[in-house]
């Protein structure tokens, strides 16, 4: 395992198109997939992330540098003078900035971090994508999150009805 | 909304990139409840999938914050006031357009709310989930004061109003929400009720009343809902003297707070006063709230899990209402919205996605 630093394990990441990242362990272990593979001793040399690849995966440990607790030897730039407040604050500053990409990053930022079970990226790309459509029309929605109408028309007129509130 | 992201999508190789059924319904668990309930009309899966109690429950652990059941003051020309359910963050849910009148509100009963109106002396009881009047009790014959309670039944769960007439012949009925409903005269209380503008409370199926006899004594009438029987008169945690016209102007009020009977004292402070042990009559002072001078109205909404906040609603003469919150570890106030109009009455319910979907 490298070190970097007095006392910061590293850890390396690979992703499928054979990039590595040399990533300090705390900020890995934001992903409890990755935790899970540390404290059971499966990751001693690099882990080989499947399915992300290296754009994505460089997105998300950007995301994780951001969030790692400032408390602890990680060395994240967290001061004490600093309140708590504030720091919330800066960070959901940041998250506004971080989430504004396209739809293919954002889908696949969900899945990377549905796999790496990040759970701050997860609620933070999930609730993007809700905030951008939830007051488009169905057909939009269907198109934006691929499905297919299967209702009969008189079908849908029924269920139209009992919704109809919603729609006003 | 950011609507750049769809149409170009159309032409371009994003399209491809779709996510898997399971992710999908973590992302609608976000949606607004209102969204929720259209989406349903989305296609099969997704009906049945958002339908679901283990999406519901998703559903309310991202929503955890009560909805407000908001009358407004402004009246549609000859068709009523219009009530709108809205989220913690000022966001309209729902209108039900002119189903209420101009008197007071009660606190809500789970999904179920009743309305007073002044002028013609009606009160309806409206279920929120469907914005249906469910009752609508006559005009007494009788031009005289009245005062509605609205509660639940313990253990059964039926709703009860009870209907107090106070003039030179005092009538107490009650009704049973439900098919058939008929008026039943109870005894009279122990003691005067005020007719304020303070509607009675019912919290764990006893309603409580402000007393209107003895200025010395802040007593409080309660009425069991079960048994439609007074029971012995509560003390009021307050062990300064209460002039009747406290009760009568809402310098003295009492609600529901999480849950709790609350009695609330508008001074120089916003004093909220919790009753914990109602056997032992215990009283706990709950939050002591500095307020500006020019408030004529209080009325706590929720303490919160996280640190105890206070969120209640106040209205300051010639001013908007507003919805506040109040942090016990800073001692400050903050607002969190403003209603804009002037006489808005602020009540919360328990309305989640479960009451408007069935599967």
């Amino acid at each position: 395992m490298a070190t970097r630093e007095a006392g910061k394990k590293m850890i390396m990441l690979k992703s499928p198109d054979g990039m590595e990242f040399e990533v300090e362990e705390a900020v890995a272990m934001e992903s409890q997939t990755i935790r899970k593979m540390i404290e059971d001793d499966c990751a001693d040399t690099a882990i080989l992330i499947p399915n992300i690849n290296s754009k994505i995966l460089s997105r998300v440990i950007e995301y994780c540098n951001k969030h790692v607790p400032t408390t602890g030897a990680t060395g994240a730039a967290a001061s004490d003078t600093v309140a708590p407040a504030a720091l919330a604050e800066d960070l959901k500053i940041w998250d506004a900035e971080f989430i504004k990409v396209n739809r293919a990053t954002r889908f696949n930022l969900i899945q990377a971090a549905s796999y790496l079970n990040i759970k701050g990226l997860l609620d933070l790309t999930s609730q993007t994508t809700i905030d951008t459509i939830s007051d488009n029309s169905l057909e939009e929605i269907r198109s934006f999150l691929s499905t297919k109408n299967d209702y009969l028309p008189e079908e849908e007129q029924t269920i139209r009805r009992e919704n109809q509130w919603a729609f006003q | 909304m950011a609507p750049e992201l769809l149409p170009k999508r159309r032409c371009c190789p994003d399209a491809t990139v779709s996510l898997p059924d399971e992710l999908i319904f973590n992302i609608l668990s976000w949606a607004p409840l209102n969204s929720v309930c259209r989406f349903r009309c989305v296609c099969r899966v997704w009906r049945a999938v958002l339908s679901d109690p283990a999406f519901i429950a998703t559903h309310r652990s991202r929503h955890a914050e009560p909805l407000l059941v908001v009358r407004s003051s402004q009246e549609n020309p000859g068709r009523g006031h219009d009530l709108r359910l809205m989220d913690m963050d000022g966001n309209v849910v729902r209108v039900m357009k002119g189903i209420g009148g101009m008197g007071s509100l009660s606190t809500s009963v789970d999904d179920h709310v009743c309305i007073t109106d002044y002028l013609s002396g009606r009160a309806h009881v409206i279920n929120l989930a469907k914005g249906e009047v469910v009752v609508d009790c006559p005009k007494p014959k009788l031009e005289q004061h009245h005062v509605f309670g609205f509660g639940r039944v313990v253990p059964s769960g039926k709703y009860k109003v009870v209907r107090l007439l106070l003039g030179r012949s005092c009538d107490y009925e009650v009704l049973t929400v439900g098919h058939g409903a008929r008026w039943r005269r109870v005894r009279p209380p122990p003691a005067g009720i005020s007719d304020g503008r303070c509607s009675p409370v019912a919290v764990d199926g006893t309603m409580y009343f402000l007393s209107s006899d003895s200025p010395s004594d802040d007593a409080l009438l309660r009425l069991d809902l079960e048994s439609e029987q007074w029971t012995k008169p509560l003390k009021g945690p307050m062990n300064t003297m209460v002039p009747l016209r406290w009760k009568m102007s809402g310098i003295v009020r009492i609600t529901e707070l999480n849950g709790c009977f609350c009695l609330v004292h508008l001074g120089v402070h916003m004093t909220v006063w919790l009753m914990t042990e109602s056997e032992n009559q215990k009283w706990v002072k709950a939050y002591t709230i500095p307020v500006d001078p020019s408030t004529k109205y209080c009325m706590p909404l929720r303490v919160t899990s996280d640190g105890g906040k206070l969120i209640f609603f106040s209205s300051c003469y010639g001013q908007g209402s507003e919805l506040r919150v109040y942090d016990p570890s800073t001692e400050t106030c903050t607002m969190r919205w403003a209603l804009g109009c002037r006489g808005d009455t602020v009540r919360l319910c328990n309305l989640q996605l479960g009451h408007f979907v069935r599967p």
